[in-house]
């Protein structure tokens, strides 16, 4: 089975002067979740419109499922559930009405297809509204139902908490980890929230004017973000004794026979050094990380931030 | 002429059926190539690949029950993969907690070694190391008794007791412990007789943990320990008027491992209240915990009683 679920390579969209997607190659890993991270105008819809075929690459390509998508459409898009801006329903029907010619179209997988869809995201079923009907929150949540109603192995979302309130948001963050987790689901979304993002997301891709800055899981950039002094010293038994001895404090993680992490921020690093160096400790590298996740996206960034 | 008609009519009619079979049987002899490949899909391990039919196809039937079948391998799968991720993540971090204080103890054991160090030094240097080893070991010790508690192999001896008497008798070892960091206390228990079927160990061994982390732990001026009877059960109480505990933290407490900020660079194992609950739940009893940030916390260990 192939590694990656979706593979991207020097994926490029141009519009006559302007590359709005630029030399992006993008990796997502099957069953888990990748969260594409940029802000308003940074790209995300139009690659996703590209890995769905809505939208034609001016270069690059697009692999899903180990198979360009390029002639293999018929093969790779029933396989896929997808949310990206809006879903065309008909405004002059109800919800069930819209669920079940898409069912009729595409096929599903189950008995009662539209009804158990309907009740994962909290429409009620065979009920009167119309769609034009709809407030904001009902459409966005319609739009799951229609991504998810033929139990699909692989899920783009673009931006799929707009439009609900916190409650909703909730929901719908657990309902897509446990498709993960339990159902073993890869998923994509993308979203201008940095929080929203660090709470579902497994990989994280930031995106911003149309290139891919950083690629990376979510583990890695939190530890790269900790608060902490780092120091690489040629003995950290004796680093840590006097860490304990002199300086009184436990809240240090000892990581190899050379490296130490100090949690204490309290302590002043010169003096640390100094007393090392006085007990005959050579001190090869002292960093102090002292990033945020949100510090660290505004450096990557190049200072403007997300969101 | 009409028989000519009539003839042709047939014709057509059954070219029309004909035609309409043989759509039908390319229709579903393609879905059943799809599913061969979906299927094929599984078997390498893909538990997420389903097949898709229309309802009221001849294929739906069979689709959605393998549908279902893969599912549910699916989800038994998944079970495991998260099961083997949380054992990983428990050596990690097991590792981390056993590497550390034991890097230390040998850096006081080499300081102890060198040449030019005074006896006096040596033996502070001596004495901290021993302290560091036994601290290991009592952390290696509860490592045991968690996964013991956690494979139902945990030993524990059930008898009859007074609890009340007990309790005292625990108290009362505590106290010098706990006059000794100025903790004010007040004790409410009655003096009826109450009956419980325990391990007067384990229940030893909670009291101990929860006292010694309102001592480690709450910032407490106060601590109350009551004992109180209703219906047929009867709960320990131990409160204090310490810094309280968040909700987000007070959900995860119990959870083996976690510590709240302020506990992570005292050091402890994290594991106490894991194990506490977990002897609490052998022995036929619950503990549930209350806080509330800046005014205090409570701990209710609670059995049913039982006639003497």
């Amino acid at each position: 089975m192939e590694r990656y679920v979706i593979e991207t390579s020097h994926l490029t969209k141009q519009y006559g002067e302007q590359k709005s997607v630029s030399d992006l190659s993008l990796h997502v890993q099957r069953g888990r979740i990748y969260g594409l991270l940029g802000r308003n105008g940074a790209g995300k819809t139009t690659t996703m419109k590209m890995l769905l075929g809505l939208s034609a690459p001016s270069g690059g390509e697009v692999r899903i499922f180990g198979l360009p998508l390029a002639g293999n459409e018929r093969e790779i898009l029933p396989r896929i559930g997808s949310l990206i801006e809006s879903p065309g329903f008909y405004p002059n029907l109800t919800g069930t009405e819209n669920l079940r010619i898409f069912a009729r179209l595409r096929g599903v997988t189950k008995r009662d297809a539209v009804k158990s869809a309907l009740e994962v995201v909290g429409l009620p079923y065979a009920d009167k509204k119309l769609f034009s009907q709809y407030s904001l929150g009902m459409k966005q949540r319609l739009a799951i139902a229609l991504a998810i109603m033929h139990d699909p192995e692989l899920l783009i979302l673009d931006e799929p908490i707009n439009g609900l309130d916190p409650i909703g948001i909730a929901e719908i963050r657990a309902f897509i980890r446990s498709l993960c987790e339990e159902r073993g689901k890869t998923i994509l979304i993308s979203s201008h929230i940095l929080s929203e993002v660090a709470l579902l997301a497994d990989d994280i891709g930031i995106i911003d004017h149309g290139v891919l800055l950083e690629e990376e899981s979510l583990s890695e950039l939190e530890k790269r973000s900790e608060r902490y002094v780092r120091f690489a010293v040629s003995d950290t038994a004796k680093a840590a004794r006097i860490l304990e001895e002199i300086f009184s404090t436990t809240d240090f993680v000892v990581e190899s026979d050379h490296a130490l992490r100090l949690g204490d921020l309290s302590l002043r690093t010169e003096e640390i050094v100094r007393v090392f160096v006085e007990n005959e400790l050579a001190v090869s590298e002292v960093r102090t990380c002292e990033d945020s996740l949100e510090d660290y996206f505004r450096r990557v960034t190049g200072g403007e931030g997300i969101g | 002429m009409s028989v000519n008609l009539a003839l042709l009519l047939i014709i057509l009619a059954l070219s029309a059926a004909v035609f309409l079979l043989a759509a039908r049987l390319v229709r579903i002899k393609k879905q059943l190539r799809c599913f061969e490949a979906a299927l094929g899909d599984v078997a390498a391990g893909n538990g997420a690949r389903r097949m898709i039919a229309r309802e009221g196809e001849e294929t739906a039937g069979p689709a959605f029950a393998m549908n279902g079948i893969i599912g549910r391998y699916e989800e038994e799968l998944s079970a495991l993969r998260r099961a083997q991720e949380a054992n990983r993540q428990l050596m990690t971090s097991l590792s981390h907690d056993v590497r550390t204080p034991l890097t230390t103890l040998i850096g006081y054991l080499d300081a102890a070694r060198r040449a030019d160090e005074g006896p006096e030094r040596r033996k502070t240097h001596v004495a901290a190391a021993c302290r560091k080893a036994h601290e290991l070991k009592t952390y290696i010790d509860a490592l045991f008794d968690w996964f013991k508690l956690g494979s139902g192999e945990y030993a524990l001896h059930m008898q009859t007791v007074e609890l009340a008497e007990l309790t005292r008798a625990l108290l009362a070892d505590w106290v010098p412990v706990l006059e000794e960091q100025g903790m004010r206390y007040a004790v409410d228990i009655p003096e009826r007789r109450i009956m419980v079927r325990i391990d007067p160990d384990g229940y030893a061994r909670i009291v101990g943990n929860l006292l010694s982390n309102v001592l480690a732990h709450s910032g407490a001026q106060t601590l109350r320990v009551s004992l109180a009877c209703e219906e047929r059960r009867v709960c320990l109480c131990v409160e204090d008027d310490g810094v309280g505990i968040g909700k987000e933290d007070l959900a995860r407490i119990f959870d083996r491992l976690y510590k709240c900020d302020k506990a992570r660079s005292a050091g402890g194992s994290g594991l106490g209240l894991s194990i506490a609950l977990g002897i609490a739940g052998e022995m036929g009893g619950t503990l549930e915990a209350q806080s509330e940030p800046g005014r205090g916390t409570a701990f209710m260990l609670s059995f049913p009683q039982t006639q003497g």
